[in-house]
């Protein structure tokens, strides 16, 4: 009896008595969960991908997805620019919208977003931050950063990167960055 | 017993030849495409009788052409340039070309300061894979590699391109022992003309400090170059794009100041040199072309041989035929790259793009 | 380190020749040595996990064995004296003290893997109880993060300290010795479950240099990395893509995502497996064998004898038959009996051990619920096919189907696919979503997809394809050759050339066809992380 007492005790410090089906514990088993892909413009998930987003007059520019259909939405840009890449095929490029830049890179014959950049105040992050907000506010908005160094405040949501440049307690620029290894 | 013993060993030595076969058909052959992939081992088979070495990333290898050195000055040069080589790679591939010979003069371009990490694999290939086995190229892999990199596949590269077995072509075949040659004593030529429309404002940055990782090794180039009574010439070439700052440029006088070396920033002489942005780059600003080289060449001979007093050598007998040599075949491609870009409206077969009209502005 | 890491092959060779080199009584001082190295690449503040295990294990041996003692030996001095009524609560009084100590070693080692790999998802659990509830204060998660091997070691410990108490074998006096049976490297990613009894035969003898334990060895360790990097790894591309994108990959995709999972899990373990029992034959130490052409089985209960057989065992040894036999069992079953007659009186024991096995299965390869729905419902097929056994059997005297080919074919497949299904809550890792894909294998309807350029979205080419399909069809005629005995010892006996040319081939297809390196992602053994 005490034997199957014993397994019997075991076995409920094993498992926990919970009964509801809460189950995304994710990877204990260690297998394709874990893995990491390299594929990051998985773009039939753009629309609801978690991550930084820009947005200017209801055109959304999330990170790491496609770019054309973007581009064609925010118009024709003042200037643009083809940077190709030392090399290799395939331009980086940058679109210059007056307040804000959009740059994308090549994959596999696709352009890429890649970065925005907020050039002066009249545009602002979704979450309302603009050049010329305060380190408050920032923080207010997005909480403690993940690093603050030399005033180079960063944040990451899925594979987004928010920056921002803050001197003196101002914010001085703003950029969102795709999180790609050697951009 | 013996016989065994025998049969194994055969069966190895068999093994390892294929290997090795396998191994030189696999790397890739950057003849037809990325042709930069080609200039680091096209050294190995030059004369090794320099007085000025290049080192740096293409701002050195688009934008010096020896062969104009050479004709106007009499000065013999190789650019030890490879694409986005970094300032630990510069430094190691001086170090090996040291072992070769000794220059009076070592020319760095110093953009590469802005990386104070490794940055992407498939660069760091281009500068590793055909380099020779020595220390310096083991200390430069280490230095060199990102984290989920295997330092092994570099040595044994049939590791990394083991993949490329359903991607063969015929040039793999062609090429597989040997290449033709690529560059002009590291040069690459390009006649193409792609005017600068825009010069991109560069982001702004939180730190325009360089990192502690690249003052280490230009410290150490600087040290490598006095130990071996070497002048050490640090430039900045005139290439409009990446962004150069004006905080950056300060540090490298700085640098230069307290060093006491040479350093010029040819970006702001670009118009005493005589380049004209709007035919001298292929590219919009990035790289010079086969014209604004040969100016910024022509710029930097007087330099070289009137401050640095590096010798003119034309008078002498071997080396004039061999740089005569070079010069024929830099003038034979010459007119080839323009048969090329008449009759195809690109430069087909010199790893250029289609130029895609409708993208221009 | 990865089996498949350049660094690994690294150490292997460097351990392969020192220990040929040396002594031969320190060969098995080195393999400990070799052990905590490899174990310590994973983070040497493990080590301190799997020392508290070794060293606790060790000590309740040692109690064990002293109370044995003193029993056998007052037993022995007194032999005339006592009764036989003494002599049994004699007997009785001692086990319990030893039974004292068992338990104590069994909720510490048993507690540090509870709370280890099981804390979180009970804390959850807990947090969604709460959630339902309306509660807010949710309880913080720990995070731990599992130290390698853990449920391979704690259950090797477990066993072995269970069979002492059971007296199948005295304790092991050397702590070294027990400190390398318990992290011996080879097995501690994912298995073998190894007994002590039998692997102490070979680990801790003197070895010399064998040419043919070490050339089987190697030839093993090199098709264990065939499987692995040239079909597993590449296959797990499309089974990723597959899996992690529930919303777009539906209907027949779950059929494909399903098919190639099986054959990549099998790839993958049995692979590992054969490198794990190479490495140890080169080391002139013999493992137990973990699988037996489990695809070829024509039942569950039969893939379960042949798949991680070393668990299978472990978890029959250790929880089904105690549970079963156990007196609160055989009191529960008499009192069925009586109340509700011998058909169910029968059953009750064996229900309730089995159940309880398959909930324990399942929540060992992971702690979440997808895996315990996963353990239930192997349970559940095998509960049911038992309970229909009369109906098979009368099938089969009306039809005599049984040994034609096509019909054992049939239960093959069926077997298979019956395993694939299940598998299934082992890919999506959530139940829901798995019962909707299921769903979708019948309402989709994106049958022609396929073969209109769907395969060709799954992240694989055709070559892969067809490296793919020629590395399954070597494997199955490997297993079917191994029906009949050794592949080794049969391509053993062919001329060099044909020998040479095989081992030559199967080297450069790792090499050249491996989905290794830059452009593959490093995976790890499916089963590493238990």
């Amino acid at each position: 009896m005490k034997r199957f007492v014993v397994i019997i005790a075991v076995m409920l410090l094993l498992v926990g008595c919970g009964n509801t089906d809460k189950d995304d514990q994710g990877d204990n088993a260690g297998n394709n969960n874990s893995q990491e892909s390299n594929d990051n413009q998985d773009d039939s998930a753009d629309a609801d991908k978690e991550g930084y987003k820009f947005t200017i007059n209801d055109v959304t520019v999330p990170m790491n997805v496609k770019a054309d259909s973007i581009l064609e939405a925010l118009g024709e840009p003042l200037e643009s620019f083809e940077a190709p890449s030392c090399a290799f095929q395939g331009m980086d490029k940058i679109y210059n919208y007056g307040s804000y830049e959009v740059n994308t890179y090549p994959n596999e014959g696709t352009d890429i977003i890649s970065a925005v950049d907020l050039k002066d105040d009249t545009v602002a992050t979704e979450e309302g931050i603009y050049i010329g907000s305060t380190l408050a506010e920032v923080i207010e908005a997005y909480g403690e950063a993940e690093s603050s160094e030399n005033g180079l405040y960063t944040y990451t949501l899925g594979d987004s990167k928010l920056t921002l440049i803050i001197k003196n307690d101002v914010v001085e620029a703003i950029t969102y960055l795709a999180v790609v290894e050697g951009l | 017993m013996k016989k065994k013993i025998l049969i194994n060993i055969a069966a190895v030595c068999f093994a390892v030849l294929i290997l090795f076969l396998l191994q030189e058909l696999f790397m890739p052959k950057y003849v037809s495409e990325i042709r930069e992939g080609s200039l680091i081992e096209e050294y190995y088979d030059d004369e090794k009788d320099n007085d000025v070495i290049f080192i740096g990333d293409c701002e050195v290898y688009e934008n010096f052409s020896p062969i104009t050195l050479w004709e106007k000055y009499g000065i013999t040069s190789f650019i030890r340039g490879s694409a986005q080589q970094l300032i630990w790679q510069s430094y190691y591939l001086l170090e090996e070309t040291l072992k070769y010979e000794k220059p009076e003069v070592v020319v760095f371009n110093v953009l590469s300061m802005k990386y104070d990490v490794p940055q992407k694999e498939a660069y760091n290939r281009l500068t590793l894979d055909k380099m020779k086995l020595s220390m310096s190229k083991i200390n430069d892999i280490t230095a060199s590699m990102m984290e989920d990199e295997s330092f092994i596949s570099y040595i044994f590269p049939l590791l990394r391109y083991h993949s490329r077995w359903s991607e063969l072509t015929w040039d793999d075949f062609k090429y597989m022992f040997h290449k033709p040659k690529i560059s002009h004593n590291g040069f690459l030529m390009r006649v193409d003309v792609k005017p600068v429309t825009v010069i991109p404002e560069g982001r702004k940055l939180a730190d325009y400090q360089f990192g502690q990782n690249s003052y280490d090794y230009l410290d150490k180039m600087t040290k490598l170059c006095k130990e071996n009574d070497i002048e050490l010439i640090l430039i900045k070439a005139p290439s409009t794009y990446p962004y150069w700052y004006d905080e950056w440029d300060a540090q490298m006088v700085q640098y230069a100041e307290e060093n006491n070396l040479a350093y010029y920033n040819f970006l702001e002489m670009s118009s005493e040199i005589g380049i004209d942005f709007n035919t001298d780059t292929y590219d919009a600003g990035l790289h010079l072309n086969l014209s604004g080289a040969e100016k910024m060449s022509n710029y930097f001979g007087k330099i070289l041989s009137e401050e640095f007093k590096v010798p003119d050598r034309r008078n002498e007998l071997d080396t004039s035929m061999v740089w005569e040599k070079k010069a024929d075949y830099y003038y034979t491609m010459k007119e080839d790259q323009l048969r090329e870009l008449a009759e195809y409206g690109y430069l087909k077969s010199y790893g250029a793009l289609v130029q895609n009209n409708d993208t221009e502005d | 380190m990865l089996f498949t890491s350049f660094q690994f092959i690294l150490f292997l060779t460097v351990l392969f020749v020192v220990y040929y080199l040396i002594p031969k009584k320190f060969q098995w001082m080195l393999l400990l040595l070799a052990s905590y190295i490899f174990y310590s690449f994973a983070g040497s503040k493990y080590l301190f996990y799997i020392l508290i295990t070794t060293v606790s294990t060790y000590f309740t041996g040692r109690m064990l064995n002293q109370i044995q003692s003193i029993s056998a030996a007052y037993l022995k001095e007194n032999k005339e004296t006592l009764t036989r009524e003494d002599r049994k609560a004699y007997k009785a009084g001692m086990k319990k003290k030893q039974r004292r100590w068992l338990t104590i070693c069994l909720l510490l080692n048993l507690g540090i893997l509870g709370v280890i790999k099981y804390l979180d998802f009970t804390i959850g659990n807990i947090n969604s109880v709460l959630d339902l509830l309306k509660v807010n204060n949710n309880l913080p998660l720990m995070g731990f993060v599992l130290p390698l091997g853990i449920s391979f070691y704690t259950f090797m410990s477990v066993g072995y300290i269970i069979d002492v108490y059971r007296e199948k074998y005295s304790y092991e006096k050397n702590i070294a010795k027990l400190a390398l049976f318990i992290s011996f490297f080879p097995q501690v990613i994912q298995g073998p479950i190894s007994r002590f009894d039998e692997l102490k035969e070979t680990l801790f003898a003197e070895h010399s240099f064998n040419t043919t334990n070490i050339s089987f060895g190697l030839q093993r360790i090199l098709f264990g990395f065939f499987k692995k990097v040239v079909i597993a790894d590449r296959l797990l591309v499309a089974v990723n893509t597959i899996v992690r994108d529930p919303s777009e990959y539906q209907g027949v995709y779950v059929l494909v995502g399903m098919f190639f999972y099986a054959i990549e899990l099998y790839a993958d373990f049995t692979g590992g497996i054969d490198i794990t029992i190479g490495v140890a034959q080169v080391l002139g130490v013999k493992l137990p064998e973990n699988f037996e052409r489990p695809y070829f089985s024509k039942s569950i209960v039969e893939y379960w004898r042949r798949w991680h057989i070393t668990m299978g065992t472990w978890f029959k040894d250790y929880i089904f038959f105690p549970i079963s036999v156990s007196k609160s069992m055989l009191n529960l079953s008499k009192s069925c009996r009586a109340r509700f007659g011998d058909a169910i009186g029968k059953r009750v024991p064996v229900y309730i051990a089995t159940i309880v096995t398959w909930f324990a299965t399942g929540i060992w390869h992971g702690a979440a619920w997808n895996f315990v729905v996963w353990g239930l419902g192997n349970c559940l097929v095998i509960l049911v096919s038992q309970e229909c056994m009369p109906l098979y059997d009368k099938f089969h005297n009306r039809f005599h189907v049984q040994h034609t080919l096509w019909y054992r074919l049939f239960q093959v497949m069926r077997t298979f696919w019956l395993m694939s299904f299940l598998r299934t809550f082992d890919c999506y890792r959530n139940v829901p979503t798995t019962f909707k894909m299921y769903g979708t294998i019948i309402t989709k309807g994106n049958y022609q997809e396929l073969f209109q350029g769907g395969l060709m979205q799954l992240g694989l080419t055709l070559s892969d394809y067809i490296v793919v399909i020629f590395g399954v069809v070597l494997l199955l005629m490997v297993s079917l050759l191994q029906r009949n005995g050794s592949v080794r010892e049969k391509l053993a006996a062919k001329p060099y050339i044909i020998r040479y040319a095989t081992y030559f081939a199967i080297l450069l297809a790792i090499l050249i066809l491996g989905a290794y390196g830059v452009g593959y992602n490093a995976s790890q053994f499916i089963y590493s992380q238990f």
